[in-house]
């Protein structure tokens, strides 16, 4: 009536295969969907708009084109701008890393405790170690793939536009969706939530405070950090089409810095000398100062650096997410009853 | 099978903050036993479980369990089996997912006994294990843990949330299981009244201590309750050890810690106790901490 | 959990009155001896498997091979290895002829206690006092292991 199973050795053998990624499977299979639906949505949406992107591309002929400074090609050039949906709804991708990585992370141990299922699982055969490495290693990689899937879509989707407008590298989202940054920052999320959920032993409370803390990061960081990593370097001159620019100042005909009052008066200066209606002959700011003999002196980081600002914030984050990893190991194999 | 200690423990303590929840405890539980760990609510007992299964380290001193494995170590997750309060499993789960969880977890899993204990128990593997009743869920529990054919097996509190009926049915099921394994099992209660059918040793916990620890026979035969007259009580409870003391102004009732109670004077009545009167008498006087003396058995003692 | 389902393979089942104060293992003790004295239990029966008894009334096993090995120190059982307890002995019937003197005698005692002003509450207590002395007269040992009778006068 009772014969243990033949095809599980006895005491001292080993856990049955793929056991424990079967229990991950198990359990989140369901965040796996939705991951997969929401990536698979997106793709739809990328794909059919990077093949128009593409055909509207060759319809136009900007592959013709060798420079996109002016003259014809810089009015094609805004063509194939003004084609491309706003580029505002694309800005929801900054918020992917911090709730992939909230919704996940948070529930994974912090529900166990909420739910007091910890103690079943973590006094079962396997035991609680190496239960939580499997489900950080195996999450955590299809966290990174799928972010990375993300960042590869987008950056085919928006190919064409990004050849012709050539921005700087740290503007738009080519830094957070062409690189490596994108699934560095969704583990860093994924790894914090872990821990707040062992900490608040609250799914919800660890979710939200995760979520809220990564967006403000990544906002903080795409938006006024990230550029101080190195020391921008200055030039008088002019700047490559991919360097990104952080910060301009003028000096005047005597060699005075000009100061940010000044600078604003020059250029309301600069506005008032324009003529009033548009289809009169207009200079460009940079000329109209040239002839004044005033020097524009840009700093800027060189197109260069896009794979050195990279490793930066993955090195940084990456080393985070190591911290965050250890201690929540730490922590649970010496919890807390 | 069950040879050795049970639960080995040397001055274990386990401290939440600034409270003890346990402290300074040194106690051997003999494997071969079904254990009742009884003491009021927030006296010490899950705090004992959890760190006999592991689940929590201890603050001071150190646990051994199946026969001297350090608790939470490899071999003992594999020795041991546990059967958390309120069943703790995954309630979103159906009974078949559960089951297979409890499978992939361990290293040695009985599956023809699983199956042939949920059908024989009529629990459907489809439904949720949220949408079983509170019975089927800790027979569902008790079937996971008895699956790792465990040597050791505890319980804590797997009564409480039972209505009569399903209480009746979990310790049949139990009580079969150590019959046909020889499993040691030890569990908590505050329902002190179930202890008397099913437990052959108790050990009771107070505040953070052990109080008693000892077999059914050996207490009971070891305590006596004497009635005479009052006048008289203070020279009986100078010859006995007195673990309660009833008078009023003509008669007394002292339970005493005696196995032969004839150094009582001429006309005190002496009457056996039950356990759960016994157990009852120490939870009342905390202060009356009289400890079962030494036993016979080698390296089971008790000082906590 | 019904141990007719299974098979059992012995004649009687065993109940518990858990208000009786009588110890778990000696209610089963006095349940086969009752049994063999109504007849529900011949030789060659064989006993509840301890599993079946366990499974049935939720009781800790030692306790159903403890009521077993007290049959078998009676000479009432055996217990063959692997697959089971049997009926060895007989409880020796008292006659029904014998029987009806002995309650007669034990009537005309009862008249002259209550004649002496006891009640039957007084006469009870006497009886089990008495019943203890005789016990105790006969295995010349104290009460210490229950013998059924949960009260004693220290002498």
């Amino acid at each position: 009536m009772t014969t243990v199973d033949s095809s599980v050795p006895g005491r001292g053998g080993a856990l049955p295969r793929l056991g424990l990624a079967w229990v991950t499977w198990r359990q989140h299979r369901f965040a796996f969907y939705v991951l997969l639906g929401m990536l698979a949505g997106f793709a739809v949406l990328m794909v059919d708009g990077g093949l128009q992107a593409r055909s509207t591309y060759d319809r136009l002929g900007l592959a013709r084109c060798t420079s996109f400074a002016g003259g014809r090609c810089f009015q094609l050039r805004d063509e194939l701008f003004s084609w491309y949906p706003a580029q505002l709804p694309f800005l929801f991708l900054l918020l992917l890393p911090a709730a992939f990585g909230a919704v996940i992370g948070g529930p994974l141990i912090g529900r166990e405790l909420e739910t007091g299922t910890y103690r079943f699982t973590w006094t079962q055969g396997a035991g609680r170690t190496r239960w939580l490495l499997t489900k950080l290693f195996l999450i955590a990689s299809v966290l990174a793939a799928v972010a990375e899937a993300y960042g590869a879509l987008y950056t085919w989707y928006n190919a064409p536009l990004d050849h012709v407008m050539r921005f700087g590298f740290g503007d738009y989202l080519g830094f957070e969706l062409g690189g490596i940054v994108f699934p560095v920052q969704t583990l860093l999320a994924f790894t914090a939530g872990v821990f707040a959920g062992l900490l608040t032993r609250r799914t919800m409370v660890a979710v939200g405070a995760v979520f809220l803390g990564s967006f403000g990061l990544i906002a903080a960081l795409v938006f006024k950090l990230r550029r101080y990593y190195m020391t921008p370097l200055v030039t008088a001159g002019r700047i490559g089409p991919r360097d990104w620019v952080v910060g301009r100042a003028y000096v005047d005909p005597t060699g005075h810095l000009l100061d940010t009052g000044q600078s604003h008066i020059l250029f309301t200066k600069y506005l008032a000398q324009l003529p009033s209606s548009s289809d009169g002959p207009s200079v460009s700011y940079r000329d109209w100062l040239q002839a004044r003999h005033y020097t524009i002196v840009t700093s800027y980081h060189p197109a260069g650096r896009f794979w050195t600002f990279q490793f930066i914030e993955a090195g940084w984050m990456g080393l985070l997410i190591l911290l965050l990893g250890i201690a929540t190991v730490w922590l649970v194999r010496r919890r807390i009853g | 099978m069950s040879a050795g200690v049970a639960i080995e423990t040397a001055g274990l303590g386990k401290r939440y903050g600034r409270t003890w929840a346990l402290r300074d405890c040194s106690l051997a539980i003999p494997g071969g036993h079904v254990v009742g760990l009884v003491g009021p609510n927030g006296a010490g007992k899950t705090t004992l479980l959890s760190l006999a299964v592991g689940l929590a380290t201890p603050t001071t001193g150190q646990v051994r369990v199946a026969g001297g494995m350090p608790a939470g170590s490899a071999a003992a997750l594999d020795a041991v089996a546990f059967v958390a309060q309120e069943a703790a499993l995954y309630r979103n789960l159906s009974v078949a997912d559960m089951v297979r969880v409890g499978r992939s977890l361990n290293r040695r899993w009985d599956t023809g006994r699983v199956q042939a204990r949920l059908a024989e128990l009529g629990i459907p593997l489809k439904k949720k294990v949220g949408a079983l009743s509170g019975g089927q869920r800790s027979q569902v529990a008790l079937t996971l843990a008895l699956a790792k054919r465990p040597e050791l097996l505890i319980l804590d509190e797997p009564l409480a949330a039972l209505d009569p009926v399903a209480r009746h049915d979990f310790m049949a099921a139990l009580m079969a299981a150590v019959s046909e394994d020889g499993v040691s099992v030890v569990f908590s209660s505050h329902v002190v009244a179930e202890l008397e059918r099913v437990c052959d040793y108790v050990v009771v916990v107070h505040d953070g201590r052990i109080q008693v620890s000892g077999e059914v026979e050996e207490l009971v035969a070891g305590h006596h309750v004497l009635t005479g007259p009052a006048e008289q009580a203070d020279v009986v409870a100078q010859r006995f050890p007195v673990v309660r003391d009833r008078r009023a102004f003509a008669q007394a009732h002292l339970l005493v810690r005696a196995a032969d109670p004839s150094a009582a004077p001429p006309g005190w009545q002496r009457q056996s106790v039950g356990l759960e009167e016994l157990v009852l008498a120490y939870m009342r006087e905390p202060s009356a901490s009289v400890l079962p003396g030494p036993k016979s058995a080698p390296g089971e003692q008790v000082a906590c | 959990m019904d141990v007719d389902k299974d098979g059992s393979p012995s004649p009687i089942e065993f109940r518990l009155d858990p208000g009786s104060g009588v110890p778990t293992y000696l209610q089963l003790v006095q349940q086969v001896e009752q049994a063999l004295r109504l007849g529900y239990l011949r030789q060659g029966d064989q006993l509840p498997r301890v599993k079946d008894v366990v499974a049935g009334l939720a009781i800790n096993p030692n306790t159903v091979l403890k009521a077993y090995r007290e049959l078998e120190h009676r000479g009432l059982v055996a217990g063959r290895r692997g697959i089971g307890t049997f009926v060895e002995g007989t409880l020796d019937r008292v006659g029904l002829r014998e029987q009806t003197a002995l309650h007669k005698s034990m009537l005309a005692w009862m008249r002259t206690a209550s004649e002496a002003g006891l009640d039957e509450d007084g006469m009870a207590a006497l009886f089990t006092a008495a019943l203890h002395d005789l016990r105790q007269g006969r295995d010349g040992r104290t009460d210490e292991g229950d013998g059924g009778g949960r009260t004693g006068v220290v002498a």
